[in-house]
């Protein structure tokens, strides 16, 4: 068989195609693939295959053609978007200056949640924030002493830079809402206020002669400074107000709800004390009638304030730590609470008249100043029964007490030892309550068992003192930053106390 | 664009599939060629058929097919379009002529491989080459397919999709035939050597 095969084979071979026919049938065959091309997501599976083949490309027509492995790089490019977009701007959020990706947090993570930001009211939100962040950064920096001289003029920087895009956004809703423009102007005062009280309380810390944080309290002044200027006298309408005002209490009331588990009890009671006031000012401006609109108005702008920097103080841990919340909120004290330190504040210029009547002083000339001093007490004391105004109140009474306090001095260094008959006055306790505990806790107050009074001796002059000043230093002005007149006010019990006792002091 | 050219571009620039499909083109065209040619006994046809094979299979391939191994591939294709051209040569089916043909299981002989050996030992090559024309399709493209191509029973058996039995009987039978007409073929020329040898006779 195998010699049939053979023959048969060989003689088979001789059936073939000519050189020109093998040629022609080959140009056929090609034309037909040239003109019917592998999809392209198969050229390109392939030429990953075929990389060898690929690599030479031999130039033999005018245009060369060049394999790009689309897919591959489409995979990998993939993988580099996603490591780009998702997991580097996450990991970017906790960077701070100095670090590689704080480049990518700034100018990409911030950038684009800009962009998101829509209206002018939200941007000027935005802005504050990300002046909240650069000033929180300078703080953690400075409490790890990485602050150089270099970050810190950066971040002054970042700080001014934001603080003028705030405004200038400020400055564009103003032209389109005036109300909204108004309001977001208020909230950004209150968190520079805020910022400016926290740096000053880290710059206090500071040992003298360090310059770290200078610059960026500066430029947080310098941007107070300019708002305070600019900001608009007309009070925004009332509809606006009201609106602003339920958001921000909602918001703080979210807020808490976050704190729960984080903070101590005594913050968190601190805190819904603030927002109790919040709410009990609020609904006191909403139920004011027609006629007083604007008193309205001052008491809503002065609750977004608190408000604003209740929000800051509560998402802000450095300023948490650096500033007292009755620094940042001061207490709004209740008709109740402000009747039971009314009282205790008569109580007390009460105990000082009857100190010096009861005194057994001898001396002519003393005798004499003390008559003066207990009358000037007692005309001070008719008159407070008719002031209305709580810081009147205070800063007349502050005189009475003044001149109780330096009476009482005068009897102590004639030799003469102070009656203790004394009414009764449970002030240092009470006080304190009125200034941490919230309204239930007044009820408490106002029954202080004579059981519990502390008898006051003669020795106690100075215990007294202190409890006067305790009386008035938990009793502030409402707003969140002393403003001129409050300043002066307090300027004026100062020196008004100064003055009453030279005055007595050339009287007698 | 000339052949070499076009070779060049397509094997050197292509892509994998590309250059692997050329590269099969240059390995079995000639086969492909020799195979259709000897079937239907028509060269420019069988050109075509060829070229018609490679632009199916490169169609398949384009869908996003894989092949693995061209060959038999190929062949198959070929086989199709070689059945094609007998429907369209013919009135009847291809599948009514061998049903004529009464292609039965084969005796136990003609089923034995040792059988077949046996036979083709009696046979000359050459002249079982130049009959080939003569013999039925059925049978020609078994002989064509084991004898020209070098396929075994199996392979034939998966193109033909028939069972190896079936290729062995054919086989036996394709060479029997060309005994037959070998040694009818001897005898024509016997005769006809007789005959011109007796026409000199006569003459001188």
């Amino acid at each position: 068989m195998k010699r049939f095969s053979e023959q048969f084979h060989k003689k088979s071979q001789t059936v073939k195609l000519n050189k020109a026919e093998q040629a022609d049938l080959r140009s056929r065959v090609v034309s037909y693939m040239e003109y019917h091309p592998l999809p392209a997501e198969m050229k390109l599976t392939s030429a990953a295959k075929t990389k060898k083949a690929s690599a030479q490309p031999i130039m033999r027509e005018p245009f060369a053609i060049y394999n790009v492995p689309f897919a591959q790089l489409f995979k990998f490019g993939s993988m580099f978007a996603f490591i780009m977009v998702m997991v580097v701007p996450f990991v970017a959020e906790r960077a701070i200056p100095g670090d590689t990706l704080y480049a990518v947090k700034v100018n990409f993570n911030e950038e684009v949640r800009s962009t998101l930001a829509w209206s002018p009211y939200q941007k000027v939100e935005w802005e504050t924030v990300r002046l909240n962040r650069r000033i929180a950064e300078a703080k953690l920096l400075q409490k790890e002493g990485l602050l150089t001289d270099v970050v810190e003029a950066e971040v002054a920087a970042a700080v001014k830079y934001h603080a003028e895009n705030a405004k200038a956004e400020i400055e564009t809703l103003r032209a389109s809402d005036a109300d909204e423009a108004a309001i977001a102007s208020i909230e950004l005062d209150a968190n520079l206020t805020l910022q400016a009280q926290s740096f000053d309380s880290v710059l206090g810390d500071e040992a003298a002669g360090s310059t770290g944080t200078d610059l960026i309290a500066d430029a947080i002044d310098a941007s107070l400074v300019k708002q305070l200027s600019n900001a608009t006298t007309s009070l925004p309408a009332l509809p606006k107000l009201i609106a602003r005002v339920e958001q921000n209490t909602t918001r703080v009331r979210e807020l808490e709800k976050t704190l729960i588990g984080q903070v101590g009890s005594e913050v968190m009671s601190d805190v819904t004390r603030r927002i109790v006031d919040l709410e009990r000012v609020a609904a006191e401006a909403f139920n004011l009638p027609e006629e007083e609109v604007k008193k309205a108005q001052t008491l809503l702008v002065d609750v977004i304030s608190r408000a604003q920097t209740l929000v800051v103080y509560m998402t802000e841990l450095d300023v948490r730590e650096t500033v007292a919340i009755n620094t940042a909120v001061p207490v709004v004290l209740t008709t109740d609470e402000i009747n039971i330190n009314r009282t205790e504040i008569m109580s007390q210029i009460d105990t000082y008249i009857s100190q010096i009547n009861n005194s057994e002083v001898e001396e002519e000339a003393l005798l004499e100043k003390l008559a003066v001093a207990a009358q000037q007490m007692e005309d001070i004391k008719a008159e407070l029964q008719d002031v209305d105004v709580y810081e009147t109140y205070l800063a007349r009474s502050a005189d009475a007490l003044a001149l109780g306090h330096d009476a009482v001095i005068l009897i102590e260094q004639s030799g003469v030892s102070v009656s203790n008959q004394i009414p009764a006055v449970g002030v240092a306790s009470s006080t304190e309550s009125i200034a941490t505990s919230t309204a239930t806790s007044t009820e408490e107050i106002a029954e202080p068992s004579e059981e519990e009074t502390p008898v006051m001796e003669t020795g106690d002059i100075e215990i007294v003192a202190s409890t006067t000043d305790q009386i008035i230093e938990p009793v502030v002005p409402t707003s969140t930053a002393p403003t001129t007149e409050e300043v002066d006010v307090v300027d004026d019990i100062s020196s008004s106390s100064t003055q009453t006792q030279s005055e007595l002091d050339e009287e007698i | 664009m000339s052949d070499q050219v076009a070779h060049t571009d397509m094997g050197g620039e292509s892509s994998g599939y590309e250059a692997r499909f050329l590269e099969a083109y240059d390995e079995y065209n000639d086969a492909l060629f020799r195979h259709a040619k000897l079937r239907i006994s028509n060269h420019e046809r069988a050109i075509d058929l060829v070229h018609d094979t490679y632009t199916k299979v490169w169609a398949y391939v384009r869908q996003g097919y894989e092949i693995k191994t061209f060959r038999p591939f190929l062949y198959k294709v070929l086989n199709n379009l070689i059945i094609d051209e007998y429907r369209k040569k013919k009135n009847q089916s291809l599948d009514a002529l061998l049903e004529q043909e009464g292609i039965d299981e084969g005796s136990f002989e003609e089923l034995s491989e040792s059988s077949v050996e046996a036979l083709a030992a009696t046979l000359d090559g050459r002249k079982a080459f130049d009959l080939l024309d003569e013999l039925p399709d059925t049978y020609r493209e078994v002989i064509i397919l084991r004898f020209v191509d070098g396929l075994g029973p199996k392979e034939m058996a998966e193109l033909i999709e028939e069972k190896e039995n079936v290729i062995s009987v054919r086989i036996h039978r394709a060479l029997k035939i060309l005994r037959q007409k070998i040694e009818a073929a001897d005898e024509l020329a016997t005769e006809k050597r007789k005959a011109a040898a007796r026409k000199k006779k006569a003459t001188k």
